[in-house]
């Protein structure tokens, strides 16, 4: 399936389909299975500080499920807020912007792509719920992957709205407020040019992310007629079938997010955060755990920037937008699994790397 | 395992099989909206989100019922299979896990009773005293915010927590009248005559919370039940709490009440 599948439903197609469960399907079923059994396990045996001191009774299991419930709730609910925004933006692409405007503004080169994808953020102000719709409908457009790859990963971060809370919760530090730009503008780049050199790297995009928008060009395509009613009844039915669809990645990050959040015990995270290694590793640990909204994460970076040095807080707030429990799970929706794979090493090896060498050479 | 709401070879017309996935996306979608509706008509919306952030749920969950309905309209207005068939190849299908995924936040939503985070979760979550709460964000901030407001009393208890950080035994706030509510939560090591009145601080939702709390004397401490909302009215002072000396309420008079409507503070 490397090619564009395009629209056409024949009924030869459809049995085609019909036999037996996709491969996607049976790892969907195969992490919803694994993490209820892990959930049963956990709530059966009680936190991890309870598992260490003994004793469960039913009261800590319905108030384990109290606490998984309530901040289940807040992530989703937070983060289908800011779903539903991406998810109206990549309808406004979608019915807006055409293919040829595409052609005529992103640059010819891999690096003009590249760094204008960085910088569109500031544009389309999204966090990482938003950032994958908005990338995936730009990519189906005909954008070039790197420049998808890069709004991916740095729009969270490079936008209005979140420098300026970090700038705020920060009181200006320039060392954390430029850090963090720079460091995010850096790690999107060379992960977007790796992503360029791949010799078919459209062939790295899942077949629904491409098919998302071809059943469009159908209807929409220059020099076919539309009515603004066909126009709106597109914008309502791709934005439901979006929303609806990336909804089910939501909702499993947000669950395991959660389902982390009840078992493991923070203070154990922060004991083991010393040294200027360990450090950077825990608090990615955190940011890919909390799965905190980019627009509120300097926030709660604040809170650890007394106990964490610089590059660890860095790391926090570089890393965390890029990769969290949901955001992996959306990128599901857009790239092929080995593509997800390859993304999510890179980020995290460069966060790392950066971040470690900041706690030695200039923290 | 793999539903086929209706097999083709019976429905020689192919668009009927395909209605139903659109109606169905509807319904959910509808109901997550009514969902997020539902949290804010009955108040329950600040046990997860910051109110802050209220105004947005609300365009959210209006935004959802308004796509639900389009959506269903236009499937079922149109004879024609134009758009339907421009569903077809949408990413879901019928087999997708994505079918029921939503439903998860629909029923915890509408029918798992609505719960402020409370003790249980303290113990993952960590505790404000412990050295590394969201109680330094003002510290950071500035001592001067504190300095701010003059007067104690007027003091949440993030204020409180904040300014006796660095010095439990500040003598200016030694002694000071004080009057705070939150909820009970003890832990073994502690005690009898002892318990932490604690809030969660909250900046965006439920996933950042961090726990606060200021240790409280008072002789029947171990009549209280953990979890419950109380009033405490005292004076500053000084105790042994687990080991450490600690900024203490001394309580004079604690009174049960109900869980505030908004159980959370935010810095």
């Amino acid at each position: 399936m490397q090619e564009v599948e395009q629209g056409l439903v024949t009924p030869g197609r459809r049995l085609r389909r019909s036999r037996g469960l996709s491969k996607q399907t049976w790892t969907q079923i195969f992490v919803v299975v694994g993490s209820l059994a892990i959930y049963a396990l956990l709530v059966w045996t009680g936190t991890i500080e309870q598992l260490l001191g003994g004793e469960i009774t039913l009261d800590d299991l319905g108030a384990g499920f109290n606490t998984l419930t309530t901040i289940f709730l807040g992530i989703f609910i937070e983060a289908a807020a800011f779903l539903l925004l991406g998810v109206l933006m990549s309808a406004i692409i979608q019915v807006f912007i055409t293919a040829d405007m595409l052609e005529q503004w992103v640059p010819k080169n891999r690096l003009g792509a590249t760094l204008m994808g960085c910088m569109m953020g500031l544009i389309f102000p999204v966090c990482e719920c938003g950032s994958v719709p908005a990338a995936r409908r730009l990519m189906a457009k005909g954008a070039p992957v790197p420049l998808g790859v890069a709004f991916l990963l740095a729009a969270p971060v490079i936008n209005p709205v979140v420098i300026a809370s970090t700038w705020v919760a920060f009181g200006g530090d320039p060392w954390i407020v430029g850090g963090r730009i720079g460091l995010t503008i850096l790690i999107a780049s060379v992960i977007a040019l790796v992503f360029s050199f791949h010799p078919k790297s459209r062939s790295l995009l899942a077949p629904a992310a491409l098919q998302a928008t071809s059943a469009h060009q159908d209807c929409c395509a220059p020099g076919v007629k539309t009515t603004w009613g066909e126009r709106g009844r597109a914008v309502a039915a791709h934005s439901s079938t979006e929303f609806f669809e990336m909804g089910q990645y939501v909702v499993l990050g947000a669950f395991l997010a959660a389902l982390a959040q009840t078992v493991i015990p923070q203070e154990l995270l922060l004991q083991i955060g010393g040294n200027p290694i360990s450090s950077v590793l825990v608090m990615m640990l955190l940011a890919l755990i909390l799965s905190i909204c980019s627009t509120v994460d300097a926030f709660v970076a604040l809170s650890f920037a007394t106990t964490f040095n610089t590059g660890a807080i860095l790391a926090f707030l570089v890393f965390g937008p890029m990769i969290d429990i949901k955001a992996v799970l959306l990128f599901m929706s857009t790239f092929k699994r080995h593509a997800v794979v390859l993304l999510v090493t890179l980020a995290t090896l460069l966060s790392f790397l950066t971040a470690v060498w900041i706690n030695l050479n200039v923290g | 395992m793999a539903y086929s709401p209706t097999p083709i070879h019976d429905v020689p017309d192919h668009r009927a099989p395909s209605r139903w996935l659109p109606l169905w996306q509807a319904a959910l979608i509808g109901l997550t909206g009514l969902m997020l509706l539902i949290k804010i008509y009955t108040g329950t919306l600040p046990l997860y989100v910051h109110t802050r952030y209220t105004p947005l749920i609300l365009g959210t969950g209006v935004t959802l019922l308004l796509l639900a309905l389009l959506q269903s309209w236009f499937t079922l207005r149109s004879p024609e299979g134009v758009h339907i068939h421009g569903h077809e190849h949408g990413a879901t299908s019928w087999r997708s896990v994505a079918m029921l995924a939503l439903l998860v936040p629909i029923v915890l939503g509408l029918f798992v009773p609505s719960r402020a985070l409370g003790s249980a979760a303290i113990d993952t979550r960590g505790f404000g005293t412990s050295g590394t709460g969201i109680r330094t964000v003002q510290s950071v901030a500035g001592e001067s915010a504190l300095i701010g407001i003059p007067d104690p009393t007027q003091w949440t208890m993030l204020d409180w927590v904040n300014a006796l950080l660095y010095q439990p035994d500040n003598p200016r706030l030694q002694g000071q009248p004080i009057e705070q509510t939150g909820f009970v939560w003890r832990r073994g090591e502690m005690e009898q005559s002892q318990f932490i009145l604690s809030r969660f601080v909250l900046s965006c939702c439920t996933a950042d919370s961090l726990a606060i709390g200021l240790p409280v004397v008072w002789p029947e401490a171990s009549a209280l039940q953990s979890d419950g909302w109380v009033r405490v009215r005292g004076t500053v002072g000084l105790a042994n709490v687990m080991g450490h000396q600690e900024a203490v309420i001394l309580a004079e008079e604690v009174v049960p009440i109900e869980q505030p409507a908004e159980p959370y503070l935010y810095p």
